[in-house]
This record gives structure tokens, C-alpha cells and sequence, in this order.
């Protein structure tokens, strides 16, 4: 009796699970989404709304767009819709915080909510997740858009965005979002500790040397605290930075293979190494150290950032730094990683989510208010303009390298490839690998996801 | 004589211990009250010789705190008395009244307890996307309400209450409900308190759940909150973050000190011992 | 009663407990058997969260048996648990102990410090914790460099971070074990003792004599219920060292949840049906040793 009971309800539930688990081919989830709808990637007509390009001027639409955490960002959002409303009164944008901790995460994220449904029309994004979005067709293209709507570029600047910045937004073509902002890696100097010690600030053209030699001499211990010339970096962005400074990046141009074991690439991240082991003027790699107000604490002399950094230093009135490019390797080639707003294809309103992406990435309020304190923007005339009234006083070398610099590498398997690079990096810094091996291994890692896909 | 030496030994021995677990506390407290350029300083302050108060301000600005904290209580509260409805209800059925199936249904609702949260989460995430409970605090609750340790307790607390008092009921015409509402519950006192004290805790601090389900800063629970703060490392410090860290204790060491004196009685009179 | 009316108070007896029963039940259901079912179903798909899952056959367990890093996870999920389940039982006993030798009133005090970190959310006391095992800047080593011993790489070292986890686990959990056998110590009559010291045994023999048969069933709770908790470890490592260095610390739990990021939620599910199996398989087997060896009698 209590067996056939038990039989039954095992049978029942083994039918039902794989009747819902496995067969679930028909359009349910595919309709929720719309991707069905954008094969092609122009703005397709939604069913239930006849005019494509143009607005229903009279209806309100309400908009949501997805926004990482971060300080003080509520605030800056309501800010920027109010002005958005000013223009366009008809568009309700409504705004969702997605915690961050890494773009890894934060990709992952918002493709779960764009998996479960609750997907917002527009979302910031910044190269680290572009290709991602295209290849899986969740972006939608801007081309139609665009070119029904010169005008409104005009009035809004977009044409006033360095194109360099733009780039990594055309894929294959076509453009998915305008870049809004930018950052690459530059080394930022708290002049205090240089003052300590008497020493001079560097100048753009110092080389790995120079760099060392300042490091040995900015590490001392004052007071029974330990001071450290530098911070060895083991992040993506930030190691790509020094990659490039020699001649070397963690694939090739077409980002088909892995290049992080070539012996360019071996002797900067053994460099690195070296720096926290071999010459000591460095941490041991922590994720939790706190290296801003180490920083500021002139606990750290010389800090590769971005200018992200900037708001915390304001924050807390720390005024006494100032910025240099890395120092030059075999050669001196800027990295850069920009952010943008691309409209996501579930969108039901896509006419005004580009527009609001629109006005996001580029209108002057936007720029202006928004990235004072905060990422490079990438408009010409706003950089030329904030750049020279902010700090750090070398900020100009920003608006100089947006010509030369080199996007990093985002190809659509990132969080797959940073989660092998962060792997092997850890066992590098942990002395359970020599950089030649680990870099060889993860390299066959590298190539595999990239062989796979 | 004997027994006065090795207790005072025992006690020495326990101050000792007692200092050991909350050293960590007292670090927590005292660096979270220093300014945030001073947090990494050595020596590290076990007491607070600062009192930079404005961490715990700034705490708010920089994450929803107060949202987390609603969300938190939300979820718990609402999971801890839906819980214990369910599991006194299913309890007295075990303890009190006979039925086709009974042990079969009390060992599968006992064995949820050897069932991993991992194995269960991702169709569950699929079932949500199609109900739409996706980033919903309702979908963090539902999960929370299956308490087999609960059950259990329940159970064997009721198995120890004499009969009589059933039958007493029974002869004024009570139905099953009542004597369970009325007679019993009252009765179970140290262990229902036990249940809902560790029920609150456990729903409060649950992680994984919020943490596949949750995607949006609004609905996240304290945990999460936590996560999300320290993940803005890059723009703030670990005072701050260490100031929200024992804001999110207080609520749990409210509760905690309320509910605890019943534990050792709840626990035990349920033989849950052995 | 005659017969009819016996067999319909039977049959509302039924109905009642049904509808007592009913709510846990079908939550049970939904929650933990449809999930499970549904999990080992979609060991044969692919699936990415996006677009619906697909039937693949066998090719994902193929791959889930191929793949070089699971016995490394399981191995770290294994080294784990072998250290930290008899390192509760034991400092649990130990404490417990302890704690009930210092009289009424002080006893009262230390075990609501000593529970104080179990009820702490772990996320929370973990990040601290992370920032007080820095190699550079933490607080351990800060004193360990005091007492002439040097920095340790807490977390840079694959080695060292599974003894970080180690000593972060047993503060923060070591109160439940501690919890349950202060109970069972309780429960001990007296009365046992007393006899015991008339026939002229000592504390050593009480302890090994009385204490511990009777502690037994608290023992094996401790250690099942331990090993079932442990073996789903994932706030600690997730928080502390993040699976690292490399994935030295990464266990199964932690596995499933890489894996639920990078989408691959075919592997992830293979690995949670594993986990449950696994769970299982260990639990029943205790259970069947336990005869051997706890002792349920009171006289």
C-alpha cells in the first residue's frame, strides 16, 4: 500500500518535471521577451503599435533603465530625468538599481532579469558587456533611428563624441548605444608622499625604471607604518592597461586566440610580480584592501586609477595628488573601456528608449552634471571644457589620449575569460604558479571558451 | 572545595573564551567609528578612541539601507508567522491525530532538510518566470516556509503534552482547530518561541535565495544589501561598510536576546537532544 | 460506536489531518520535490536562462564526468569537511563542558556570547572577517608580525585560505553544536554522578563513563546535522577568499553558483542533483552506523 502510494507520486512528478523541464519549446518565454520579433535589428513594429519611428506625441510611455549602484546615483538619475522631462515631458522614465560588484556580475544580472521578464528597456553598459548583449541579441540596433532622426543628433552632440571613444559601440556595422563616458588607467601620485621623500613628480616619458626606482624609494616605514610605493593590479582593466604598454594583450587583434602567454605579455605580469615579491614595494593582491583611502592615507605613493577615483578623493577633500600616464614599457599605448546606454530588444517603447538613451549619453546636461566627478566624458567639447577646471591638473593628458587609445578587450565571452584570467592571476599572486605556467594555462583555458563559442 | 576550584578555573577559562569571540565584534565596532581614511591604520583599535558617528550616516546615503532593512524585516516576519502557522498545524497533525500515511508524509517532509538549497533553486527560478515572481520579495518568502527542523520540534514537544487536556477540550465541544489554538499552542510556549526565534534568523540571513532571485537594489534583503555595499569598495571605505554591517546585527541581536532564555527548554522538553 | 459511525470519525479524522497537513505539503511540493525533479530533468538539457532549454542527452554528463576541475572541487568540499565536522563535534563538547562547570548564573552569561556569532548573518562577519585576515594590512597579521612570527598569506595562499575558512567557520558555528550538548549535558540526572562518586570514580572516568554514552544521540545529531550543513558551504568561501586562490576553495555549492553565472545551468544542475544524492547517501549511512554506537538508553 505504502509503496504503490509513494510509486504513484513519483511517477506523477517525474512526468510533470520533465513535461515542464525539457519540452518547452513553444513560444511562452520567447513572446515574454520579443526577441522573436527583432530578428533583423532595426526597429521593428510592435504589435501593438503601429507607427514605428515617430511618437505617439499625446500618450505618456513610461520607460524603465537600468543603472549599476553606486554612490549617490538615485540622486543623479532623478536629476537627470527631471531635465529629461523638461524636453520630453511625455516619457516617464522609471529607474532600477542593480547592485555591482564587478561588470562580470553585473552583466549576469541583467541578463537574469531579462531572463525571468522583468528586463528594463534601456540599460547602462559599457564595452565589457556590448558584444555579449549583441551576440545573444539583446541589443537593438540605432541605425534607423539615427538616420530619421539628424536633427536631434545634431541638437543633441552626438556628433560631438570622439568617434575613437564610440568605436566599440559599431559591431558589425551597426551602432548599438552612444558612448557616454570613459576611463582608461593612469597612475595617480599623492604628492604628499612624494614631498616626504623630495621627490620630483615624473614626467609623461618615464619608463619602467624610473617607475621602479620611484616605487623603492617611496616604500619606507614612517612611524612604525608601513608605506608602499605602489599597488600591483590583477584586474582585467588595469592589467590590459600595462599589457598594452608593451606590446602585449590578453588576445590577438581579432580576439580569436589567446595572446596572454606570448613572451611580451610573461615578462610585464612578471613584472608585476615581481613588484610585490621581488622588490617588495607593493601589497600582496587583496580584493578587499582598500586602496582608495590607502591612498589618500598616503599609505600607498603612486595608484594605478581611473577616473572613477576622482569622486572619492572629493568626497573627502583630498586634494594633494595628481595624474601621469603609465610609464612606458616597450611603448606607451593608452587603454580605454567606454559606457553607453544601449536599448535592450525587449523593449516595447524603442522609439523613446532610444531616445532617452540618446539624450543620456550625450545631451550637455548629462555630461556635464553627471560626469564632473566621475568618468571621462566622451564628448570633445565637454572634455575640453571640465577637464582643465577640475583636478587633477594633469588632466588634459585624458583629452590627449582619447585620440590614441586602444579599446580593451571585450569580446561577447568576457565574464567567461576574466573568470579563467582572475583564476590564474590568484594562483600567479599566490606563488603556487610561476607566471610562465600560469599564463600557459590559462591561455589553453582562453582558447577553449573562445574555440567553443 | 573541589568544586569551588574548578569552577573558578571554569570561569577563568570561559572569560577567556568569551573575549576570543567577541574580539572580532569589538574590532568591528571601533574601526567602524574611525575616519575613513584611518581604517586601514595599524594598530588596528579594539576600542573606540574616535567616534566618527558620520559613517553611520553616510552608510544610508550610499546604499538603500533603510529599504534592506524594511525588506529584511518584511520577509522575516512575514515568513517566521506564516511558518509557524504551517508547521504547528502540520505538527499536531503528526502529534495528535491519525491518518492514512502518516509516517510517510513526516519522513518526506523531514527529509527536506538533507535537500541542499542549491539543487532546488534554478527550477525554481524557472517556475518564478513564469508566474512572474521573479525579483519579488513574495518568491524569497515562499521557499522559507518549509521548516522540517520546525515540524520536528513541534512534534515531539506536542507528543509530551498529556492527552487530558485534549479530551477536556473535546468535552466542551471543541473542534481540532480549537484545541490546537487554543490548548495546545499555549502549551508549547519555549518550544514554539524556539522556532520562531530560529526561523526569524534563518530567513533573516538567507543568501543564496535573495541572491539568484534578487535582481534589483529595491527589493534586496540585508544580506545582499551587505554584498552590494562592500562591491562599491571602490568609492568607500571599510568603516562605512563596517558601520552597516553592525547596524544589520542590531535587529538580529533584538530579537535574539528576547527568544533566547526559552532555547535550552524548547530545544531539550522536545528531546530533539537524541 | 458502532462500526459505521467509527469508520466516519476515522474518515474525518483523515480529512482534518489532511487539511493539517496540507499547506507543508504542497509547499513541500512546489518547493523541494517538483525543484528537484525538474533539476535532475535538466541534466539532459541546455539551458542559458535565456532562451528555453534544449535536450542534449547524455553529452552534459559526459562532460560533467570529463571535466578536470569537479574532482578538485570535491576534493576541497571533502578536505573541508573532514576537518571542520569533527573540529565542532569536539570544541563543541569541549566548550559545552566547560561552560557547565561554571554555575548557574555565569553559564547563562557565556552561552549567549558564545551562540552570539551563529546568529550573525555570515555575509556580513565574513566580509569583516576578510579585511581582518589582509596580508598586508590585517589586523591577524598585525599581531602575528608583533609576535616575531611574520605575515601570513590568510587569503593569497590556497593552503592557508582553507585554514582561514576553518577558524572563521568555528567562531561563527561552533555555537549550535555548543548549544545542543549543553542541553544534553542538562539532561544528564545527577543522580547518575552522585552514584558514580560514591563508588569512588573520579572526574576522568565520570566523564568517560557517564558523559559521553549518554551525550551519544547528541553526538550523532551534531555530526548529521554538521555534515548536512557543511557540505552546502558557500556563504564563507563566496565571501572570504571568493573560491580562490585559483579554485582551491571553492566547493560544490559555490561550483554550482559559478556555474549559474556563466550560464551553464546544465552543469550546475548535475552538481546540485550530485550534492543531494551525495547528502543523502551519507545521512542514511549514518544513520545505519549509529546503532554501533549511540546509546539511547536513559537507565
Amino acid at each position: 500500500m505504502k509503496r504503490k502510494l509513494l510509486s504513484i507520486l513519483m511517477i506523477t512528478m517525474l512526468a510533470a518535471g520533465t513535461l515542464f523541464g525539457c519540452s518547452d519549446t513553444d513560444g511562452k518565454a520567447k513572446s515574454k521577451t520579443g526577441t522573436e520579433e527583432s530578428k533583423s535589428d532595426t526597429v521593428k513594429t510592435e504589435t501593438d503599435q503601429p507607427d514605428e519611428q515617430q511618437p505617439d506625441s499625446a500618450e505618456q510611455v513610461e520607460i524603465t533603465v537600468a543603472y549599476p549602484s553606486d554612490d549617490g546615483a538615485e540622486q543623479k538619475l532623478d536629476t537627470l530625468i527631471a531635465e529629461f522631462n523638461k524636453s520630453y515631458p511625455n516619457i516617464k522614465v522609471n529607474y532600477v538599481i542593480i547592485p555591482f560588484s564587478s561588470w562580470p556580475d553585473y552583466i549576469t544580472k541583467l541578463k537574469t532579469m531579462v531572463a525571468g521578464g522583468t528586463g528594463p528597456d534601456v540599460a547602462r553598459l559599457a564595452v565589457e558587456g556590448i558584444q555579449s548583449f549583441v551576440a545573444d541579441d539583446l541589443a537593438l540596433a540605432f541605425d534607423d533611428f539615427i538616420a530619421e532622426n539628424q536633427e536631434l543628433m545634431e541638437e543633441l552632440g552626438v556628433n560631438d563624441i570622439h568617434p575613437n571613444i564610440n568605436a566599440p559601440f559599431q559591431i558589425g556595422g551597426k551602432t548599438y548605444g552612444f558612448a557616454w563616458d570613459w576611463n582608461n588607467i593612469v597612475m595617480f601620485m599623492n604628492k604628499n608622499v612624494f614631498a616626504e621623500k623630495e621627490v620630483e613628480l615624473p614626467a609623461t616619458s618615464w619608463n619602467k625604471d624610473e617607475f621602479l626606482q620611484l616605487a623603492q624609494t617611496l616604500t619606507y616605514e614612517k612611524d612604525g607604518e608601513k608605506v608602499y610605493g605602489t599597488v600591483a593590479p590583477t584586474d582585467y582593466f588595469t592589467v590590459t592597461a600595462w599589457l598594452y604598454n608593451n606590446n602585449a594583450s590578453v588576445l590577438n587583434e581579432e580576439m580569436t586566440e589567446c595572446t596572454l602567454n606570448s613572451p611580451e605579455a610573461v615578462e610585464v605580469i612578471q613584472f608585476l610580480h615581481d613588484l610585490v615579491y621581488k622588490y617588495e614595494v607593493a601589497p600582496a593582491p587583496s580584493a578587499g584592501l582598500d586602496t582608495s583611502n590607502l591612498f589618500m592615507n598616503g599609505q600607498i605613493a603612486m595608484l594605478g586609477n581611473g577616473r572613477w577615483s576622482i569622486a572619492s578623493l572629493a568626497n573627502n577633500n583630498f586634494e594633494d595628488y595628481d595624474i601621469q600616464a603609465l610609464p612606458a614599457l616597450s611603448t606607451q599605448q593608452s587603454s580605454f573601456g567606454s559606457g553607453s546606454f544601449p536599448v535592450l530588444s525587449s523593449t516595447k517603447h524603442p522609439y523613446e528608449a532610444m531616445l532617452f538613451s540618446s539624450w543620456l549619453s550625450a545631451s550637455t546636461f548629462s555630461q556635464e552634471t553627471f560626469l564632473k566627478t566621475d568618468s571621462v566624458p566622451s564628448r570633445i567639447s565637454v572634455m575640453e571644457k571640465i577637464l582643465p577646471t577640475m583636478l587633477p591638473e594633469n588632466g588634459m593628458i585624458w583629452r590627449e589620449s582619447a585620440d590614441v587609445a586602444k579599446s580593451i578587450q571585450a569580446p561577447a565571452e568576457l565574464t567567461d575569460v576574466t573568470a579563467v584570467f582572475d583564476k590564474y592571476m590568484s594562483l600567479i599572486f599566490a606563488n603556487e604558479m610561476s607566471v610562465e605556467d600560469g599564463l600557459n594555462a590559462a591561455a589553453e583555458e582562453i582558447n577553449a571558451i573562445l574555440a567553443d563559442s | 572545595m573541589r568544586k569551588n576550584k574548578f569552577t573558578a578555573l571554569a570561569n577563568i577559562g570561559c572569560v577567556l573564551i568569551s573575549f576570543i569571540v567577541l574580539l572580532p565584534f569589538m574590532w568591528m565596532l571601533a574601526t567602524s567609528l574611525r575616519l575613513p581614511v584611518d581604517s586601514f591604520r595599524l594598530p588596528p583599535s579594539f576600542f573606540p578612541t574616535v567616534f566618527h558617528v558620520d559613517n553611520y550616516v553616510q552608510v544610508f546615503r550610499k546604499v538603500p539601507l533603510l529599504k534592506f532593512i524594511g525588506n529584511s524585516f518584511f520577509v522575516s516576519v512575514t515568513a517566521t508567522l506564516l511558518q509557524c502557522m504551517i508547521t504547528c498545524m502540520a505538527a499536531y497533525a503528526f502529534a495528535r491525530l491519525q491518518f492514512k500515511g502518516k509516517n510517510i508524509i513526516f519522513l518526506l517532509l523531514l527529509s527536506g532538510l538533507m535537500i541542499p538549497v542549491q539543487s532546488t533553486v534554478i527550477p525554481i527560478f524557472m517556475l518564478y518566470k513564469q508566474i512572474g515572481l521573479m525579483d519579488s520579495r513574495l518568491g524569497v518568502i515562499l521557499p522559507l516556509l518549509i521548516n522540517p527542523l520546525g515540524i520536528f520540534i513541534m512534534k515531539q514537544f506536542m507528543e509530551s503534552i498529556p492527552g487530558s487536556y485534549d479530551e477536556a477540550a473535546k468535552l466542551d465541544g471543541a473542534g481540532h482547530f480549537a484545541i490546537l489554538f487554543r490548548v495546545i499552542l499555549p502549551m508549547t510556549k519555549p518550544a514554539i518561541v524556539t522556532v520562531a526565534v530560529l526561523s526569524f534568523v534563518s530567513s533573516w540571513n538567507d543568501f543564496y535565495r535573495p541572491l539568484i532571485f534578487i535582481t534589483s537594489s529595491e527589493k534586496m534583503t540585508l544580506p545582499l544589501g551587505m554584498t552590494a555595499l562592500s562591491g562599491l569598495m571602490r568609492n568607500t571605505s571599510i568603516s562605512i561598510i563596517l558601520a552597516g554591517i553592525i547596524i544589520s546585527a542590531i535587529p538580529l541581536i533584538l530579537i535574539y536576546s528576547l527568544g533566547q532564555k526559552y532555547f535550552v527548554e524548547g530545544i531539550s522538553l522536545s528531546g530533539l537532544k537524541g | 460506536m458502532s462500526v459505521k459511525k467509527r469508520k466516519n470519525s476515522v474518515k474525518k479524522e483523515n480529512r482534518i489531518a489532511y487539511l493539517f497537513v496540507a499547506p507543508a505539503l504542497i509547499l513541500f511540493i512546489l518547493f523541494v520535490g517538483y525543484p528537484l525533479i525538474a533539476s535532475a530533468c535538466l541534466m539532459f538539457c541546455d539551458y542559458n536562462l535565456i532562451s528555453p532549454p534544449k535536450f542534449k542527452g547524455l553529452a552534459n554528463i559526459i562532460k560533467f564526468f570529463r571535466d578536470k576541475e569537479v574532482p578538485l572541487v570535491m576534493l576541497s568540499s571533502l578536505k573541508l569537511l573532514l576537518v571542520l565536522v569533527p573540529m565542532h563535534v569536539i570544541f563543541g563538547l569541549g566548550l559545552a563542558c566547560l561552560v557547565n562547570r561554571t554555575g548557574k548564573k555565569m553559564s547563562a552569561v557565556y552561552r549567549v556570547i558564545i551562540y552570539i556569532p551563529t546568529i550573525m548573518t555570515t555575509v556580513s562577519v565574513a566580509t569583516a572577517w576578510s579585511y581582518l585576515y589582509d596580508t598586508d594590512f590585517g589586523v591577524f597579521n598585525y599581531f602575528l608580525g608583533k609576535l616575531g612570527i611574520g605575515k601570513i598569506p590568510w587569503l593569497n595562499s590556497s593552503a592557508w585560505a582553507f585554514w582561514a575558512i576553518i577558524i572563521f567557520s568555528l567562531w561563527k558555528f561552533v555555537g549550535t553544536p555548543f548549544l545542543y550538548y549543553i542541553i544534553g549535558l542538562q539532561n544528564i540526572p545527577a543522580s547518575f554522578y552522585e552514584a558514580a562518586e560514591i563508588d569512588g570514580a573520579g572526574g576522568r572516568q565520570k566523564f568517560f563513563y557517564i558523559t559521553l554514552p549518554m551525550l551519544t544521540p547528541t553526538i550523532f545529531m551534531v555530526v548529521v546535522l554538521s555534515l548536512i550543513s557543511y557540505i552546502q558551504c558557500f556563504d564563507e568561501p563566496y565571501i572570504l577568499t571568493g573560491g580562490g586562490p585559483g579554485i582551491s576553495t571553492t566547493t560544490v555549492s559555490l561550483y554550482i553558483y559559478r556555474n549559474f553565472q556563466a550560464q551553464n545551468i546544465s552543469y550546475a544542475s548535475i552538481l546540485s542533483v550530485f550534492l543531494f544524492i551525495l547528502i543523502m547517501a551519507v545521512t542514511i549511512f549514518q544513520f545505519k552506523m549509529s546503532d554501533k554506537w549511540v546509546n539511547y538508553d536513559t537507565e
